[in-house]
């Protein structure tokens, strides 16, 4: 039979009552006893606890130097999607130049809404007010949301051939729908005008 | 002294086989033969450390060439630590383009994790066993079932994140509290469909939206265990009964997300079915069959 550790003897030693420097040696043992076993339940989650911690870290690193346009270390990702839920968000959609809208996955080949909304999204984090707050607010004006919209607009007219031929058929648009929890029911806003491209306009700076 | 709560699951070589002839398949469909070339605006990863992935796109049919006899070597068990990593390299290529066009995705990720922690384990079993005969079968035994608990362990620490994320972010009451305002995003994801493709194809989600509303306690109560779930998946790790379990509550929650938010879950169901539900459930057959 294997002969009892040192540390599982201390700690089934009975708590000292002689004096302050009996007691703190099997407090010490147990404190001791308890951080032994812990690591020897936890040491074959080695991997798993490392990884966590390294997508935790990341998470974080995004958070701290969004500023610095810090992004995600692929595949380390602390997953921020749903971490918080705001009684306001919104949608974006392309639309021809008298309004009807365009469906951005027949002039993408897949690229969805909720993509365009992502990279939206990011470039509005660029923006600031003239208090230096972020505009990604229900009280955004449009005006606010322009530049970001432009560039949108631009990005998906160079990326996809689909894009492009629509500009060069009159233009396209950018609208945004503002969705709200309003007396406890969901309120849609009417399509708000943010950008357009048309196939004369002057390229907007990257 | 008691073994730890935490350890591999005793599985058999045809589980094992099983696993990795799967997972394989699942990155046949993960490495594409071909991606659409697009401009890295917001490059992420190892392009946002200046890593230049313009060329990706033309030599994705090559890649694709290369990464299909490191899959049949994988799905076989020969060359383990080359071809996690070399699979895990090409995995981590394709994810990082996906995700420097300014719309960060979360599918690829937990594929790429699981490949890491099996190529992480190799590598580490090989440095330890580089000297050693491992002629005897056992001893790729052992070695493989840590290869497996390693990708059991890549997939609950993705979970176990999400968890902690959402708690860091809003508090774990405060997140419960908040998801009364899940109706906004169930509106928002059906005019996203509507936007995408000109159709309602969240009307489930349509119909939530209203109950939700209606009973904004329910739908607390309901996110609430989805949080529950996410930040107790570490035990799936506790043997096959909790990893079953586990596994198929898992896939239930990505199917009323899919339902509901429109979200894809394809590789997540595959993975939690591979790793977590097949070993058991091939366990439990053999044993109905009278075979050890």
């Amino acid at each position: 039979m294997q002969a009892p550790t040192r540390a599982c003897v201390l700690a089934a030693a009975p708590h000292g009552t002689t004096g302050s420097g009996a007691t703190a040696a099997p407090r010490m043992s147990q404190t001791r006893h308890f951080i032994t076993t812990l690591g020897r339940q936890l040491a074959p989650l080695t991997l798993g606890l490392v990884l966590g911690v390294l997508c935790l870290y990341q998470g974080h690193r995004e958070e701290k130097y969004k500023h610095r346009k810090f992004r995600e270390a692929f595949p380390f990702s602390h997953y921020p999607m749903y971490s918080g839920f705001d009684d306001f968000d919104y949608v974006m959609f392309l639309a021809k130049a008298d309004g009807s809208p365009i469906m951005i996955e027949t002039v993408t080949q897949g690229y969805k809404a909720n993509a365009l909304k992502k990279k939206f999204d990011d470039l509005i984090d660029d923006l600031k007010d003239e208090k230096g707050k972020s505009i990604r607010n229900r009280n955004a004006a449009a005006e606010q949301m322009r530049p970001a919209g432009e560039k949108v607009l631009q990005w998906l007219a160079e990326s996809f051939p689909g894009v492009a031929s629509e500009v060069e058929d009159g233009g396209i648009h950018l609208y945004q729908v503002r969705i709200e929890m309003n007396d406890g029911a969901v309120a849609e806003s009417a399509p708000i005008f943010i950008a357009q491209l048309n196939p004369s306009a002057p390229t907007p700076a990257p | 002294m008691k073994s730890p709560l935490f350890r591999p699951q005793e599985h058999s070589k045809i589980e094992l086989t099983a696993m990795r002839v799967l997972f394989a398949l699942v990155l046949i469909d993960v490495i594409p033969s071909g991606i659409q070339e697009q401009r890295l605006t917001m490059p992420v990863g190892l392009a946002g450390m200046g890593l230049d992935l313009s060329w990706l796109p033309g030599a994705m049919p090559v890649l694709k060439w290369i990464s299909w006899p490191l899959l049949v070597l994988y799905a076989v068990g020969r060359l383990p630590a080359l071809t996690t990593t070399l699979l895990f390299a090409l995995t981590v290529l394709v994810g990082t383009y996906a995700n420097s066009n300014g719309a960060i995705k979360h599918h690829h990720q937990v594929v790429s994790l699981i490949l890491l922690a099996q190529a992480a384990w190799q590598w580490w079993w090989l440095a330890r066993h580089r000297r050693q005969d491992l002629s005897h079968t056992g001893d790729n035994l052992v070695r493989d079932r840590w290869a497996a608990f390693a990708s059991q362990q890549a997939i609950v620490a993705a979970y176990v994140v999400t968890g902690i994320t959402k708690v860091a972010t809003s508090g774990f009451f405060g997140w419960i509290k908040a998801s009364a305002n899940y109706p906004v995003q169930l509106r928002k994801t059906n005019l996203q469909a509507v936007y995408s493709r000109a159709e309602v194809n969240t009307a489930a989600g349509s119909g939530l939206e209203t109950w939700l509303v209606a009973h904004p306690s329910a739908g607390q109560a309901m996110l609430g265990a989805g949080l529950m779930l996410e930040l107790g998946a570490f035990l799936a790790l506790l043997g096959r009964p909790w990893s079953f379990t586990y596994g198929l509550l898992l896939i239930a929650f990505h199917a009323m997300n899919s339902q509901f938010m429109n979200l894809n879950f394809r590789w997540h169901n595959w993975c939690l079915f591979i790793f977590l539900i097949l070993p058991p459930l091939i366990a439990a057959t053999r044993r109905g069959l009278g075979r050890k």
